[in-house]
């Protein structure tokens, strides 16, 4: 069920990227954006794949929110569940009557990244290191299209700044990971079949 | 309102009489009164005269989080609650509680450090709370509802699916004495019928969004050391921390290699865990795994944490046959709600049906498990019979489903027998006409019924005086769990347990083995200020009883020992104010204190020794063997000696500076203490010793 659901979304998620790159060349092939549209179509530069990924187990996951804690402690340096790059609170009440299986929320570090495509300012960079698709908070100017482009709500926005946050691994060590009393979040090799691993 | 490292900085004031709502400055109280239980009693103390009855109108519920509450720091989701008690005996004095969860760092994200409820509404409402927008609603529809309906709708209103909610169920709107507040499947505002006063408020519950911040004065860095070093000594829930074949056979930390999780969708191997393993720290078998081994485990599906928990103590279970009786299926268990009823022939069912309906009626399982023993026993020695009570006591014998459904709901909706029992253990035992059988122990073969009317959570007899000397002390059952958690949970040897007592409160004497009491010694005083003290950091911070302080530690190397001073650390680190371990211990005995402050004003009485420091007969004699939870109480050769008890009362009073003659705090300690202002107005009430 879960994972049906998921590749549902990421099935939306390619059409989405696909009709962005259609959309682009129909305006008369003039290339104003040169990200938004799939790699290797149409002259647009490849982004490479992430090599990481951190991943949310709901069988084990104890709902402690730590991972929330720890992800707005160390990036934003105060406690802010709703400032965090992962989600476990979003879906808390979906599962905490019925089965008790907390749906985590991360980022999968896409592929074809739409949040990074949907960016005209190309504020969304992809890590050296890690690969993972980060927000550059110099170039962001707050357009906020990332957060409409994502298709599984992870870029969060903050209005008061008019910034863009996403998950960018932490330069490779997640603190969220670290935090994680019950291995539920894990580092692992980034991989595009994510739904269907575990 | 500035800004603070720690604190939110202000305290939310909600008049449901007129619908006032203001927000109090938290400055006013920091540090002095450090968070949570110290700032409640101020606010009791100064706010709430002695006069007042629990379910006045000018009762106040005061809901207090603590500076670390939504922080980093381990085990810290707490919310604390101070009121007038309708539930403790014989007096209706302050009282404390405590719930886990996520509704107090929930407030804090709001941007409050408490919520302090006060007066009473016409009809019923509840409160929403999202930020800084606070309304008062109608909760007509709501009213009757069970507690986990109740919490649905409410946030369904909410419109935000993060927001978090605790109410009342049909217990608490009966204004039961023992009712409870319910956050979640099972965070309790348990012992002190908190649930009545907010029933008598004419208050559903509080609904709360917050998307702010807590702040604190470290590096972010410096904090997470700080954390790493702390989960480093933490112990498994209730100090379980030694696994088999070092830790004894007790330890609540039986690690194993063929632990599994069976009652989720999979499967799931957890094996074998390594202390030291921070990342599976959760995942070490426990409650659960110690409480139901056989039958009940199957419906194990995982532990479950409250917030900022690397610990997570809870089991959450489904069990399906639940939906034969019209009962929600999936529930959080702990210790007694886990347990209380589970008599022999019951079905693994009935067990579970009677957790889930205290649960979801707000009924509170530490008075019920007293109602069951005593009805038990009046009904097998003929004083009531099962048409008069209208209780199906044959049912027991077929498995107790149909026993305790009609049970729980007739206390619940105090129909019938169910409204003397409704008035808790002490007052209905004597309406019924058995207080004394009770307080002697002569009925249900185990008393049970401890100072302050509650059930006898680690009896004193197995516990030496120590455990005598908080009981006394308290106003409640005090619920601090450093002596069983040494000496029965760890699995820690005795002689290494005695070197740390030894370290800590002076001598190896602080501590005897369960049952096998000593003569009383200054070190139990020591030990017994150190579990008040500790108790009100605990409560204050806050930072979880099941594993605060950190008395011992898994570690060899360090000889066991734990760390005492790691609230003192993470307080300083969170606020900047930099406290010592003996400065935050300082503001402790403040605050405790203030505390007997208080209680002596509820007595109207400075001579507390008397009155108020007192265990019922049956601690002075024999303990008999049977007993329902086996791992609580073992069975102890004789009870406390009479004198000796009296003897270590005086020590205690001596080594606090109070009064040896009454058990009241001098003049000259409050003054010590910077409590000036209640001396002068114990004074004023000529409550304050010569
Ligand atoms: S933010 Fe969304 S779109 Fe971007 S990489 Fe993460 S999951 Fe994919
Ligand atoms: S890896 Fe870092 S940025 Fe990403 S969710 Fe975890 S803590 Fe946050
Ligand atoms: S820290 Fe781990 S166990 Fe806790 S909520 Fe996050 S994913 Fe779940």
């Amino acid at each position: 069920m879960e994972s049906r659901e998921r590749k549902e979304m990421n099935r939306r998620c390619f059409l989405r990227q696909s009709m962005i790159g259609i959309g682009v060349v129909a305006v008369g092939g003039s290339v104003v954006f040169p990200y938004n549209g799939p790699s290797g179509a149409f002259g647009y530069p490849a982004i490479p794949n992430a090599t990481m990924v951190v991943m949310h187990n709901s069988a084990l996951c104890i709902g402690c929110r730590r991972c929330e804690v720890a992800c707005s402690t160390m990036r934003e340096g105060a406690s802010q569940p709703s400032r965090a790059r992962v989600f476990i609170d979003r879906r808390y009440q979906e599962s905490i009557w019925t089965d008790g299986q907390f749906t985590g929320e991360t980022c999968r570090q896409c592929e074809e990244a739409p949040c990074l495509r949907a960016c005209p300012a190309e504020a969304i960079k992809v890590d050296e290191k890690t690969k993972a698709r980060y927000v550059d908070l110099k170039v962001c100017n707050g357009l906020g299209n990332c957060q409409r482009a994502c298709p599984f709500n992870m870029v969060n926005y903050f209005e008061d700044e008019r910034k863009a946050r996403k998950c960018d691994l932490c330069g490779g060590a997640p603190e969220c990971v670290k935090q994680c009393p019950a291995t539920a979040l894990r580092y692992v090799k980034w991989d595009p079949r994510y739904d269907d691993l575990d | 309102m500035r800004e603070l490292n720690g604190w939110a900085g202000k305290i939310l004031r909600i008049n449901l009489t007129n619908n006032k709502i203001e927000k109090v400055d938290t400055e006013r109280y920091i540090p002095k009164y450090i968070g949570g239980l110290g700032i409640g009693l101020k606010i009791m103390w100064d706010e709430v005269s002695g006069d007042v009855k629990p379910l006045d109108p000018e009762n106040k519920l005061i809901l207090m989080a603590g500076p670390l509450t939504g922080t980093l720091s381990p085990s810290s989701g707490r919310l604390t609650a101070v009121t007038k008690s309708p539930h403790t005996w014989p007096v209706e004095h302050t009282t404390r509680g405590n719930m886990g969860g996520h509704i107090g760092a929930e407030i804090r994200f709001a941007g409050y450090d408490g919520i302090i409820v006060e007066g009473k509404a016409p009809k019923p409402v509840y409160v929403a709370i999202h930020d800084d927008k606070v309304a008062i609603r109608d909760a007509i529809h709501l009213w009757g509802l069970d507690t986990y309906d109740a919490q649905r709708q409410m946030i369904k209103e909410m419109r935000d699916s993060r927001a978090k909610a605790m109410v009342i169920g049909v217990a608490g709107e009966k204004l039961v004495r023992t009712a409870v507040i319910i956050h979640d499947l099972k965070s309790a505002l348990g012992q002190g019928g908190f649930g009545a006063v907010m029933g008598s408020k004419n208050l559903k519950g509080i609904v709360v969004r917050g998307t702010g911040r807590v702040k604190m004065a470290c590096s972010p860095k410096e904090l997470l050391d700080l954390v790493e070093y702390t989960k480093s000594l933490i112990a498994a829930p209730l100090h379980g921390i030694i696994p088999p074949p070092v830790g004894s056979a007790a330890s609540g930390y039986r690690a194993r290699d063929n632990l599994q999780w069976v009652g989720g969708p999979k499967k799931i191997s957890i094996g074998r865990v390594d202390p030291k393993d921070m990342n599976r720290m959760s995942l070490r078998p426990h409650e659960a795994d110690r409480r139901f081994a056989g039958k009940m485990a199957a419906y194990h599906v995982k532990n479950i944490g409250c917030f900022s928990c690397p610990v997570a103590c809870k089991s959450y279970m489904t069990v399906p046959a639940m939906n034969r009786f019209g009962i929600p299926q999936s529930g959080e268990f702990v210790c007694l709600s886990a347990t209380w009823y589970s008599p022999p022939a019951s079905t693994h069912e009935a067990t579970f049906a009677a957790k889930q309906l205290i649960d979801t009626l707000g009924l509170n399982p530490w008075d019920l498990v007293m109602w069951v023993f005593l009805l038990r026993w009046m009904h097998e020695t003929g004083r009531i019979t099962e048409k008069e009570a209208g209780i199906p006591f044959s049912d027991e014998k077929k498995g107790g489903e149909r026993f305790i459904t009609t049970l729980c709901n007739k206390i619940a909706r105090r129909e019938g027998l169910g409204d003397i029992m409704a008035e808790g253990l002490p007052r209905g035992a004597m309406k019924m006409g058995v207080l004394d059988d009770v307080l002697r122990g002569e009925a249900a073969g185990r008393v049970m019924l401890c100072s302050h009317g509650m059930w006898d959570h680690y009896d004193p007899r197995s516990y030496s005086q120590v455990l005598g000397l908080t009981w006394v002390m308290d106003n409640r059952d005090p619920n601090r769990h450093e002596y069983p958690g040494m000496v029965l949970f760890s699995g820690a040897k005795i002689e290494d347990i005695k070197q740390v007592a030894k370290a800590l409160y002076g001598s190896e004497n602080a501590i005897d083995p369960i049952g096998k009491i000593t003569p009383y010694h200054p070190s139990k005083g020591r030990f017994a200020i150190s579990i008040d003290h500790h108790g009100v950091i605990k409560d204050s911070l806050p930072t979880c009883d099941w594993v605060f302080p950190v008395v011992l530690s898994p570690n060899p190397e360090r000889k066991y020992m734990g760390d005492m001073s790691i609230e003192s650390k993470l307080f300083s680190a969170v606020t900047g104010v930099k406290w010592s371990e003996q400065e935050l211990d300082k503001a402790a005995e403040r605050c405790w204190n203030l505390h007997r402050a208080v209680t002596i004003r509820d007595w109207k009485t400075a001579n507390l020794r008397e009155s108020h420091d007192w265990l019922p007969e049956v601690y002075y004699t024999g303990l008999t063997p049977t007993t329902p939870v086996s791992t609580v109480v073992s069975a102890t050769e004789g009870g406390l000696d009479r004198k000796d008890f009296e003897t270590a009362k005086t020590d205690y009073y001596k080594q606090r500076g109070w009064d040896e003659k009454t058990g009241a705090p001098t003049r000259k300690k409050l003054e010590e203490l910077d409590l000036k202002d209640v001396a002068d107005k114990l004074a004023a009430m000529k409550l304050l010793p010569a």
